[in-house]
């Protein structure tokens, strides 16, 4: 038992469920291997949990899926586009990587790819809400409160309404988590939400005393919206307590990258195989408006999927058989303009990429390709959002959560 | 001399933040003003609804504010509030004068390491928030540098942030819009976070231009279109930022000293060809003009009052109340864009304080929990740190529409505001402390407790933690 801190024994549980378990002569059983991922913590694990990856500030699709068979493409961004899969002057490393004959993924995205093979990716190009304003605020407010523009003053979030619609008297507050500074719209509205840092700062170290005046003074959740969140936090508290999710060790022989989505999609791990009762896990991600320095093969954005990419892939392995129980989203509010700025960047666009894993009838592109050449852009600038980002969703959710199909405004 | 706690504790504080030793003559006169100056003991407010005036129009009810509003009157304190006549106190500026942040120059700054520099820049925030009396200021200052929001992590704005804040924000804060504005699209720091500095006439960057129009003057539903933002963005080609050392330039055809780190007009790079921007044609060949002409466009647009007054009016009051904000619009046009004539008659309605009541987001509750409890702080690192989990660093919000005012985006925070109101009432946060009401000054700053009777910790933790106090 002796330094266990490094071992995923630590990962689900804490020393006082360690105790309880060693006095049952559990713990033998529980270190042998495979079980391991087996603990449990709570008797409420969800059949299905959707995580979302929201890229804040517009990713650019164009850098992400390559269409490498496309002059346009390349007339369109002398500096910034990324080589064809198979053109020889350049570095193998700063090439396409193909996917299918149209479309080939960053190099940032490679370790993305056996997901795609193994029909557990797919991915759909040209997605974007119908919003016009090139605005990311209004886009990002079209977006999470799932209706068709920004402008429609929709108070509550589309996965708000989701929780609502299938809200059962047994959710805890642990149903949905987000990992943000400030709730997400997307849930706002929503039955009960816990909004986190990280679930490792979820803790509060103080004495009994103050724990029990608090339980006292947010006794009644109907008072107001802070004695309702209050109630829901000391609900919440009492279960994170007894993760242990700094010394979380994924299985599978990856680690997760050490950055703020890699922590993010650690801690989503760590709270899924605890059994406690999440279903959708809402992470975000800033750094993507890049008007300067993007960068097509190399860069900023290159950066920035390199996270993505690696967080995502050792994730996916962490979960292992359970990855088939959830389906990931990732998302951005809108792509970016065809054509280069001369800052080594792009600005504000309409349409991106979404991708997302698990049982998604993978392996595919999936959706229209509307074109590049400029009498098949948006005002001869624009990506079309062929693709509205409500059937994307609905088109990878339903399956799982048929109720999605009927919150879209 | 000998230092009490409280004493060595603002010297600590200075030093600290100012990474420079505090001369010991400074420091002394710091202390000694600090030792003199009677303070109110911790209470209660007497009147609630003063209170509840004093947590909208300031950073929070003191009994110290409470008293000085008292004796006043509301009229004569707005009006003071608005001339910003309360006299600084002297230990605030000698806690102050020791940041490199707001008296050296942004490409000065540079040799200093980034971080620092962010930390100089939220103590001054802290400090000024929480001790400054004329804290109308304060507030309009926090309203316009999330109006004006600048991400300290974008390339070098944090270096230049400080001075933008000094020259720009705080001078206009309770001034001129119209000037603040203008100030805005020229200062470095503006320039190097929307990336204006990279825009130019081949491959326009529209970062800039876009946010000017929906954020900053006339608002997301004003009334422009995306070619008004290609337009604005052709106008503001070549504005950027002086990147050599003057003396590089020397024996240039067109060589004119310009401080490096400062506003340049590239006409080399300027789009010098007509443009209409709302509207309004822009000849060709206006050189640096272009750029003014918008920003007059956009300044005197119908829209960018309104925009402005729904912004204010929501800011005090937490509501909108179209009464009031057609006033705040009236006012604004009809003085150019005059602050104070714009915020006076919100601070004069009784909407001020029969609005909804407000979620503080949590600087506000920070500082409010600051003020109400007296506390003595450095706002240094340790008090920065908990800023940080409580979900609002300042100048750390990446987005340009800076921190959000709704309050549905702060409720379901509220494990980080009870473990600050517990380690603030526990003493568990180095180089902040409670005011001792009534105890013995002992001496060390970082080991004792917060000073007060364990029954007044636990009251304490349990006021800033409670559901009303994270409303005003």
């Amino acid at each position: 038992m002796k330094d266990t801190a490094c071992s995923s024994y630590h990962s689900a549980m804490s020393r006082r469920t360690a105790l309880k378990l060693s006095a049952a002569g559990l713990v033998p059983w529980l270190l042998s291997g495979s079980a391991l991922s087996q603990v449990k913590l709570g008797d409420q694990p969800r059949d299905h949990a959707l995580v979302i990856l929201f890229l804040r500030g517009g990713s650019d699709g164009l850098n992400m899926l390559v269409p490498y068979t496309d002059d346009h493409y390349y007339k369109a961004r002398p500096s910034l586009a990324i080589a064809k899969p198979n053109d020889g002057r350049v570095n193998v490393n700063l090439r396409a990587e193909k996917l299918t004959d149209q479309f080939g993924l960053h190099p940032s995205l490679r370790p993305l790819k056996r997901w795609f093979e193994n029909g557990v990716l797919s991915i759909t190009p040209a997605v974007g809400s119908q919003d016009t304003t090139r605005s990311h605020f209004e886009a990002m407010s079209a977006m999470e409160r799932g209706t068709a523009t920004g402008l429609s003053g929709e108070p509550s979030g589309w996965l708000a309404r989701y929780l609502k619609r299938t809200e059962s008297p047994s959710d805890t507050p642990l149903r949905a988590v987000a990992w943000a500074n400030t709730m997400p719209d997307s849930l706002l509205g929503a039955p009960s939400v816990t909004v986190v840092s990280s679930i490792s700062d979820f803790k509060l170290n103080a004495d009994e005393e103050f724990i029990k005046d608090l339980r006292e003074i947010y006794g009644d959740p109907a008072q107001s919206l802070v004695t309702s969140a209050g109630a829901n936090t000391l609900d919440s508290l009492k279960k994170i307590e007894q993760l242990d999710p700094a010394n979380y060790k994924p299985s599978g022989g990856k680690t997760y990258p050490a950055n703020a989505v890699g922590a993010g999609f650690k801690e989503v791990a760590c709270l899924l195989k605890s059994g406690l009762d999440l279903e959708i896990a809402c992470l975000e991600d800033t750094g993507w408006d890049t008007h300067f320095a993007q960068g097509g093969a190399e860069g900023i954005h290159s950066r920035g999927l390199a996270a993505v990419a690696e967080s995502i892939d050792t994730f996916l392995t962490d979960l292992g058989d359970r990855a088939t129980k959830i389906t990931l989203i990732v998302m951005t509010e809108f792509g970016r303009t065809v054509v280069e700025n001369r800052s080594l960047g792009t600005d504000h666009g309409r349409a991106s990429v979404f991708m997302a894993f698990g049982d998604v009838d993978g392996g595919k592109i999936n959706g229209i390709w509307p074109g590049l050449s400029p009498e098949q852009l948006d005002g001869n600038r624009d990506l079309v959002p062929a693709n509205d980002y409500r059937k994307v969703l609905t088109q990878y959710l339903a399956p799982k959560m048929p109720e999605i199909a009927n919150i879209w405004l | 001399m000998a230092l009490s706690r409280r004493e060595a504790l603002l010297l600590g504080g200075a030093v600290a933040i100012g990474g420079a030793v505090a001369s010991s003559g400074c420091g002394r006169v710091a202390a000694e003003v600090r030792r003199r100056r009677k303070t109110e003991p911790w209470s209660e407010p007497k009147d609630p609804k003063v209170a509840r005036l004093l947590d909208r129009m300031t950073f929070g009810w003191s009994a110290n504010e409470e008293s000085v509003y008292t004796s006043l009157g509301h009229q004569a304190y707005v009006e003071k509030q608005l001339a910003m006549g309360f006299q600084e106190p002297l230990e605030l500026t000698l806690q102050l004068q020791n940041l490199d942040c707001l008296r050296m120059q942004g490409f000065e700054l540079i040799e200093i390491p980034k971080p620092r520099v962010i930390q100089q820049l939220q103590a001054a925030a802290i400090l000024r928030a929480v001790y400054s009396p004329n804290q109308l200021r304060e507030r309009m200052v926090d309203f316009w540098s999330n109006h004006f929001n600048i991400y300290s992590g974008k390339s070098d704005a944090a270096f230049y942030k400080g001075n933008q804040e000094e020259l720009i924000v705080r001078k206009e804060a309770l001034g001129n819009f119209h000037s603040m504005a203008r100030g805005m699209a020229k200062s470095p720091a503006m320039l190097l976070y929307l990336d204006n500095n990279q825009n130019g006439k081949k491959g326009p960057n529209e970062n800039y231009a876009r946010e000017l129009l929906e954020l900053h003057t006339l608002g997301i539903h004003g009334g422009y279109t995306q070619e008004d933002v290609q337009e604005v963005s052709r106008c503001l080609t070549g504005w950027t930022i002086e990147e050599r050392n003057p003396l590089e330039r020397l024996g240039a055809r067109d060589y004119e000293p310009r401080a490096r780190g400062s506003f340049w007009f590239n006409k080399d790079d300027h789009d010098d060809g007509a443009k209409i921007v709302l509207g309004v044609k822009i000849p060709a060949g206006g050189g640096v003009k272009d750029g003014e002409m918008v920003l007059d466009i956009a300044l005197n647009h119908p829209s960018t009052g309104k925009h402005l007054a729904r912004k204010l009016v929501m800011f005090f009051t937490g509501s909108r109340n179209e009464a009031l904000e057609s006033t705040v619009s009236a006012a604004y046009k009809s003085t150019q864009g005059d602050i104070k004539t714009m915020v006076k008659p919100i601070l004069e309605s009784e909407f001020l304080h029969s609005g909804a009541p407000i979620l503080r987001r949590p600087f506000e509750f920070m500082c409010a929990s600051l003020r109400h409890s007296a506390a003595i702080t450095d706002g240094g690192n340790d008090l920065q740190a908990h800023l940080r989990t409580l979900g609002q660093a300042m100048y750390e919000w990446p987005m340009p529409d800076g921190y959000p005012t709704d309050q549905l985006s702060w409720t379901n925070k509220v494990l980080p505001r009870w473990q600050f109101a517990y380690d603030l009432a526990h003493g568990k946060i180095p180089n902040t402390m409670v005011q001792p009401d009534s105890m013995p000054i002992v001496d060390g700053i970082k080991s004792s407790g917060s000073g007060l009777s364990a029954e007044r910790q636990r009251a304490l933790a349990l006021k800033l933690s409670s559901p009303q106090f994270q409303y005003m």
